[in-house]
């Protein structure tokens, strides 16, 4: 019985720690750029100085929860995106329908209403905190050591919801991509890969890019936040 | 004495996480109560609930590491 009872209270202080020790990490929506905003002033017009930088961010982002009130209630769309469930803490929570229903007419929205594509200009996704300007700062870009910390699990989680509420969707190509902007150990920035398995989690750039020009891949810039414990 | 001990321990410690961690989890709006599994995406019959898990109102997925 004293065995017994010694190895039930270890399992339960082992158990406790486990669980208050983990991290909570969250993983972004992409944050899309009105493209048509960032071609007007890319390539010799791209502006240098870190404020004009920074506006031409703040006025090219579009943000999940924006993108989920404008879609649903702006009368020009006149009830096109009447599928999306908004909620308040006083409501009960959403189901996993809605919340996946919101995420693909979000997508859509976001793409027919303000030309949204992931084609971010990569010298403004390097000079500016775009996460922790637009998201609020305990948000920011992922980094080599995030993607080097996720387990097989945590990369098999992103893969069947980032990319299985995509299933048969036309949006899901370049909203729900697992390829993502990563800050390298040595600062720079990168290519990174989400998807499970994969050997080679972050890659530079072509050499061939303009940095000051908007790249055109299935690249997202999802933001990462990080809570130590529970 | 000692290495029946040294079982019973090293049994516990590769048990508790399971017992007591691995069942489910909650995810919330940010706050609010949402219980959805987190279990095995294979194991649950709801498809719906399988794609959307650890999926918040924000767009954010939330998981553990």
């Amino acid at each position: 019985m004293k065995t017994l009872f010694i190895c039930s209270v270890t399992c339960v202080l082992f158990g406790t720690a486990t669980a208050v020790f983990a991290d909570t990490v969250d993983v972004s929506a992409p944050i899309l750029p009105k493209v048509l905003t960032l071609y007007a002033q890319e390539g010799v017009t791209l502006p240098t100085a870190p404020t004009a930088e920074l506006a031409l961010v703040a006025s090219a982002s579009l943000i999940f929860e924006t993108l989920l009130a404008d879609c649903k209630s702006n009368p020009t769309y006149a009830g096109a995106y009447a599928g999306i469930s908004l909620w308040n803490p006083v409501d009960a929570p959403l189901t996993p329908t809605q919340l996946t229903a919101n995420y693909s007419l979000v997508a859509q929205c976001s793409y027919e209403q303000y030309t949204a594509k992931p084609y971010w200009i990569p010298k403004l996704v390097n000079d500016v905190d775009i996460c922790g300007t637009q998201l609020g700062s305990d948000w920011r870009l992922p980094t080599e050591a995030d993607l080097a910390s996720f387990t097989d699990e945590n990369f098999a989680t992103m893969q069947n919801t980032l990319i299985g509420i995509a299933d048969g969707t036309f949006w899901g190509g370049f909203y729900f991509t697992l390829h993502i902007y990563v800050r390298a150990a040595d600062g720079s920035l990168v290519q990174g890969d989400l998807t499970p398995g994969v050997a080679q989690r972050i890659t530079p750039f072509p050499a061939s890019i303009d940095w000051t020009r908007h790249y055109e891949s299935d690249l997202s810039l999802r933001c990462i936040r990080v809570s130590s414990g529970s | 004495m000692i290495s029946r001990w040294l079982i019973l321990g090293l049994f516990c410690l590769a048990v508790a996480p399971c017992v007591l961690g691995c069942g489910s989890s909650s995810t919330t709006h940010d706050g609010s109560d949402v219980t959805v599994a987190q279990d095995g995406a294979t194991t649950q019959a709801d498809a719906s609930t399988t794609q959307a898990f650890g999926l918040q109102y924000n767009g954010s997925l939330r998981m553990k590491r």
